[in-house]
Formats: C-alpha cells, sequence, structure tokens
C-alpha cells in the first residue's frame, strides 16, 4: 500500500505553518512501510499525478475556527473528490479539488483523510501558538494510530 | 461630460491593482490606466542587512520566480566579492535559472491563459478556468501540469527546494549535483521536449483564430530589449544589453549591465507605486520598451539549439521588423520553454557539471554590486551599495515586470478603445482587458488566478461621482 502523508502550510503565518512542523516531526519518527511523506507550501495542480499514484493520502493543515470550536481542536475527515468554485483555486486549492483532478485527469483518486487543528492565530510571525503547539502531541498520536489502522500497514 | 470607468480591486493576485478606463466628453476612451496598488519596499527595508542576505531576502519578492532574484542578487553579491565564479557554478546557475523559466511560462501559457484561447473570451466566466479545461482538454491540462512539474522538480533536484531555495549563493551555489541527480533529469527530457512540441504544432494550427487579438493586443511600436551573448543569441543568465526598433533594427548593442543607469532611466507616475522604466537615450515618451519573451525573441539573432531555432526562424516571419503584437509573447513562451529544455540538456551532458567546484569565496572587495539576469517575465536588475563591512547601504531594483510598465498601459488603453462600450459594460469586455494584462503575465495578474479567472468590479461613474452602470465577476 503507498501511503501519503502531506502537510502544507506556510511557516511565516503562525498556526499556518501547522502541516509543515507536523510533517517534520512525523519524518523524524519510525513509520510504516511504504509510508512517504512531503511538505509543501500550498497545494498546487502539480500534485495531482503524485495523488494519483497513491492509495491513501493523509493532508494535515491548520482550520479557521467554525462552530465555536476552541484554537487547538483536532478535527479528523475523510475527504471525498469534488471540484470547488473556480474563483478559489488561487493560493487556496483544497484537497479536495485536488482529488478531483486526480481521478479526473489520472483515472483515479486515493482515500484520503484530513487531519487538523483549529488555529489561534494567522498573524505574520512564525512559530506555533501555544494552543496549537500543546495539540501536536495528541495529533501526532493520532496520525500514528490512523497509519498502524489501516490495511496491510500493519503487517509491514 | 467625462466619465471614468474604474476596474476595482483586482483581487487574488500578489500585489494589488486596479484599471480606470477614462471616457471622453463624447463617452469615447480617452485613456486607460493600470494602478498598482501595493507598496513592496524591498528597497528600503534591506538596508542595513549583510549583503549576503540579499539572495534570500529578495527571493521573497516572489513565490513564482524567486530563483530569478536569486541569481540576479547573487551576480551583484559576486561583483561585491570581485570574484569569477567556477564555470560549474554558472552552468548550474543557468540550469536552475531555465528550469524556473519552464515552470513560470507553463503557468502561464496552460493555467491562466489557455482557458481564453480555448475556451473563449466570451465563455461562461464559472467554466472559463482550469476546471473547464479540464471537461474539454484534459490532455492539454496533463501537458501543462507535466511541464510545470518538470520545471519545478529541476529547481528541487538541485537546489533542494522547489519555492525560496537557498542553494544559489553568492560566489557560485552551495552545492555540487551528483551523477542521480543529473541522470533523473536528463532521463525525463525526451518526455518533455514531446509535450512542448505538440503544444507548438496545436498552437501554430489555432493561430488564425486570434486574428482580432493579435492585431488589438498591446499591438504598436516599441523597443525591445533583453540579454544576449556576444554572438546575439539567446541569452538568459549572462551576457550584454541588447535594444532593438519596431522595425527591427538593432538601436543598441552589447550595452554593459553595470552602466545600466546610463541608458535606463526610472521615472514615477502618481497613478501607481511600480516605476516606469524608460529607455533614457530616447527620453520618456520615446523610450518606451518592451522585455519578456517576446522582446528577448526579437532581440537575438538566434536561440543555440536545434529545434528552438527552427521555431525562432518561423517566429521571425510574423512580422516584417519586430513581432509586435502582445500576443504573441504566448508563442514566444513557448518557445522559450522548448529553447529551455533543450538547453538544460546540452548544460547536462557537459564534461564537468558534476565537479566538486562550484563555489567561490572572498570578503568584501567593492563597495558595488550590480546583478542583472532574464526572469521569465523580462531582465532583471539588482544594485547594491555596501559598507566596507558589507551592510547594505542602498539597493535599485528594476524588476521585470516594471519594465513593460509603460507598455502594458498603453496596451490596455488600446484594447479599452477597442472593445469597451461604455453604454453598457459587458464581462467579455472586462475578460479582453485582463487577456491583454494577461499577455504580459506580470507579476500582478499571475498571482491573480490560477484558473484564468481575474474577480473585478467596473463601476461607471459620472462626474459627480454617480454610480451609472455597475459589472461584478465574483
Amino acid at each position: 500500500m503507498k501511503i501519503l502523508i502531506l502537510g502544507y502550510g506556510n511557516t511565516l503565518r503562525k498556526d499556518d505553518g501547522l502541516g509543515v512542523y507536523v510533517t517534520l516531526t512525523l519524518a523524524a519518527l519510525t513509520l510504516p512501510g511504504g509510508v512517504e511523506i512531503c511538505t509543501y507550501q500550498q497545494l498546487s495542480p502539480e500534485l495531482s499525478p503524485v495523488l494519483a499514484q497513491m492509495d491513501h493520502v493523509i493532508f494535515i493543515d491548520a482550520a479557521l475556527a467554525s462552530n465555536g470550536e476552541k484554537p487547538g481542536a483536532i478535527k479528523t475527515r475523510a475527504l471525498q473528490p469534488r471540484t470547488s468554485q473556480p474563483g478559489s483555486i488561487t493560493h487556496h486549492f483544497d484537497p479536495e479539488t485536488l482529488l478531483a483532478m486526480a481521478e479526473t485527469l489520472y483515472g483515479h483518486a486515493p482515500q484520503s483523510t484530513l487531519f487538523s487543528v483549529t488555529a489561534a492565530s494567522f498573524d505574520l510571525e512564525e512559530g506555533l501558538s501555544p494552543e496549537v503547539t500543546a495539540a501536536l502531541p495528541v495529533l501526532i498520536e493520532r496520525i500514528k494510530e490512523y497509519l498502524f489502522r489501516l490495511p496491510e500497514t500493519v503487517s509491514t | 461630460m467625462s466619465q471614468k470607468i474604474m476596474i476595482e480591486q483586482v483581487t487574488r493576485i500578489e500585489g494589488h491593482a486596479k484599471v480606470s478606463i477614462i471616457l471622453n466628453d463624447d463617452g469615447a476612451v480617452q485613456d486607460a490606466q493600470v494602478h498598482v496598488t501595493q507598496v513592496r519596499g524591498f528597497e528600503k527595508f534591506v538596508q542595513g542587512r549583510p549583503f549576503y542576505e540579499m539572495p534570500s531576502l529578495t527571493a521573497r519578492t516572489c513565490g513564482i520566480c524567486p530563483v530569478s532574484h536569486l541569481v540576479a542578487s547573487s551576480k551583484a553579491c559576486d561583483q561585491i566579492l570581485a570574484v569569477r565564479i567556477p564555470t560549474t557554478a554558472i552552468a548550474l546557475r543557468r540550469i536552475i535559472n531555465l528550469g524556473q523559466i519552464i515552470q513560470s511560462h507553463a503557468l502561464n501559457f496552460f493555467y491562466l491563459s489557455s482557458p481564453d484561447l480555448l475556451l473563449g473570451m466570451d465563455g461562461d466566466p464559472a467554466k472559463r478556468n482550469m476546471f473547464g479545461m479540464l471537461d474539454k482538454h484534459p490532455q492539454i491540462v496533463r501537458d501543462g501540469i507535466r511541464l510545470r512539474q518538470f520545471g519545478q522538480q529541476v529547481i528541487e533536484r538541485l537546489a533542494n527546494k522547489r519555492i525560496h531555495p537557498s542553494w544559489i549563493v553568492p560566489g557560485g551555489v552551495a552545492s555540487p549535483i551528483d551523477a542521480t541527480t543529473r541522470d533523473q533529469i536528463l532521463s525525463e527530457i525526451p518526455e518533455v521536449l514531446g509535450i512542448i512540441t505538440r503544444t507548438l504544432d496545436w498552437y501554430k494550427k489555432s493561430l488564425n483564430n486570434y486574428q482580432e487579438y493579435i492585431r488589438t493586443f498591446a499591438n504598436f511600436a516599441s523597443l525591445f530589449m533583453g540579454l544576449v551573448t556576444k554572438e546575439g543569441r539567446l541569452e538568459h543568465y549572462h551576457g550584454n544589453l541588447r535594444v532593438v526598433t519596431a522595425r527591427g533594427s538593432v538601436l543598441a548593442d552589447q550595452l554593459a549591465p553595470d552602466e545600466y543607469e546610463s541608458f535606463i532611466g526610472e521615472a514615477v507616475e502618481p497613478y501607481t507605486y511600480l516605476k516606469s522604466p524608460y529607455y533614457k537615450p530616447l527620453g520618456y515618451d520615446g523610450g518606451m520598451y518592451r522585455v519578456g519573451p517576446l522582446a528577448r525573441l526579437n532581440v537575438a539573432n538566434e536561440c543555440g539549439t536545434p529545434q528552438a531555432d527552427q521555431e525562432l526562424a518561423e517566429f521571425h516571419c510574423l512580422d516584417k521588423g519586430a513581432v509586435l503584437s502582445s500576443f504573441h509573447y504566448h508563442y514566444a513562451r513557448l518557445i522559450e520553454i522548448l529553447y529551455g529544455i533543450e538547453r538544460i540538456q546540452q548544460l547536462l551532458n557537459e564534461p564537468d557539471i558534476l565537479s566538486d567546484n562550484v563555489r567561490a569565496h572572498a570578503e568584501v572587495n567593492n563597495l558595488e554590486g550590480i546583478g542583472v539576469s532574464e526572469a521569465p517575465r523580462g531582465t532583471l536588475f539588482h544594485h547594491y551599495k555596501v559598507n566596507e563591512d558589507g551592510i547594505i547601504q542602498s539597493a535599485n531594483l528594476i524588476i521585470a515586470s516594471g519594465n513593460n510598465n509603460l507598455a502594458m498601459n498603453k496596451g490596455v488603453l488600446q484594447a479599452a478603445r477597442y472593445y469597451v462600450r461604455p453604454e453598457k459594460l459587458t464581462e467579455g469586455m472586462l475578460n479582453r482587458v485582463e487577456a491583454v494584462i494577461r499577455a504580459f503575465d506580470p507579476c500582478l495578474a499571475c498571482s491573480t488566478h490560477a484558473d484564468g479567472h481575474m474577480a473585478m468590479q467596473i463601476e461607471m461613474l459620472d462626474p459627480d461621482g454617480k454610480l451609472i452602470d455597475t459589472l461584478t465577476r465574483e
């Protein structure tokens, strides 16, 4: 099974850099075989052929607060290929659109999951907020558990 | 009664711009201006920094072409060090520069411009974008993605980072490449050559469909400027500057980039933060020039690679003198992609490309350095003055897109005069004004939209500011 962990975000925009910091941390750990890790500043169409070769993709990103969530809240959701509104494909290319491109152009969209943490701040600063920093160990454990629960990874 | 049509808040751009179209008392288009409304401030805030930080600092000017700034900045720093960098370092800098030109040109042509070209300027805005292209022309989208990916991977394989790499440094590059890296890139050359060849093929066959745009998109006489080799060949990394007239004759040749202040003036207009460079010997009124792919192919005698030379010969037949229509920036970009791929192949096959000798080391030996190179959008100048400790005292940057400011404004005016019917503003009119800007591929508009779609609002106001008509694209 080919698994990609894709963390993305801008480390100069405080909590937006979450995906980058998490993937750097994961890269130093022992993970199941077949797992690749990559880091991007932003999602772009060139990732669609990469995704199309994967069986499973884990996206990691910071999230805006919604529904009264507090900063540091960890969320997980399965992703489906979906074409977003055309106006959004600029600096905010989303994972669902990328999956839709992979499916349309290359015939395959991998199973995908988004792990996100509600951000406290997107200010022009380096480093994560205290709330998001506190959530990191739990997030990383959840990603590891998720990886080891995936079919075929337990045996490798 | 004079009126003004404003295209306010061109959104989703790196940098901000708006367009105003001014009507005279008879309701005809009298003038048009592209307003760049954001100040970047690099020339000011780099003061006080050590010169060796300049490549990394100025690379942050742009997320699409940081390599261009790394190259020009490092060349300026090379002069401060007073070093001749190793030949392998020159070759490697050339390769990464070409990788960036390939990915940047692919972005503009395939992602930003092809929806207009293939889905029509009057197509449904909801579909005149990359998603519409996915439906109607999936192979072209795949080709664009692959070319952009190739260019980005050249950068990443050499510099270990796709955006804002720190590998290009004063004195050369930070590390050599190994045989695996070289061979990986070489193995992909046939595939990407095939892609660009078939792209040129369908594009040239479709040129007849664009005759109206060829006539009206910034099609006027101007000078053209670009770097050339001693033999007058296409050059993106080093060389001297050549200026060519609209008739195709060489006005000035082998101008030393170090002496740019003697032949390039910079004017400031009250309606924009973007400076307006002009060719000084002809003054502000007569000195408008264009840079970038169209200009580079106009000034070059040949490219120096086999397939690109054939394409260039065909390209030069488009007009009797210089090729004047800015619509042909699209064609020129494709030829430069082809040249870039062929040239990368040549450079990687040079016998000393794997040499470990890739950096010269020195201390501050000059208090001034000027670095000039060709970015995807045109000639880029970095000029630094330092003190004896190497601390930046002043910096002057002439950004590639800035060179085209006067021509871009004139082009927007030309398009507005041809397409704008003030009695009723239409979305198609708005798109054609955008398309003129997009042909220049400035750093403003290229960041506006990855899908060929610029959010805009046009308001038509009477002299009292009363709103007469409005057209909004979300």
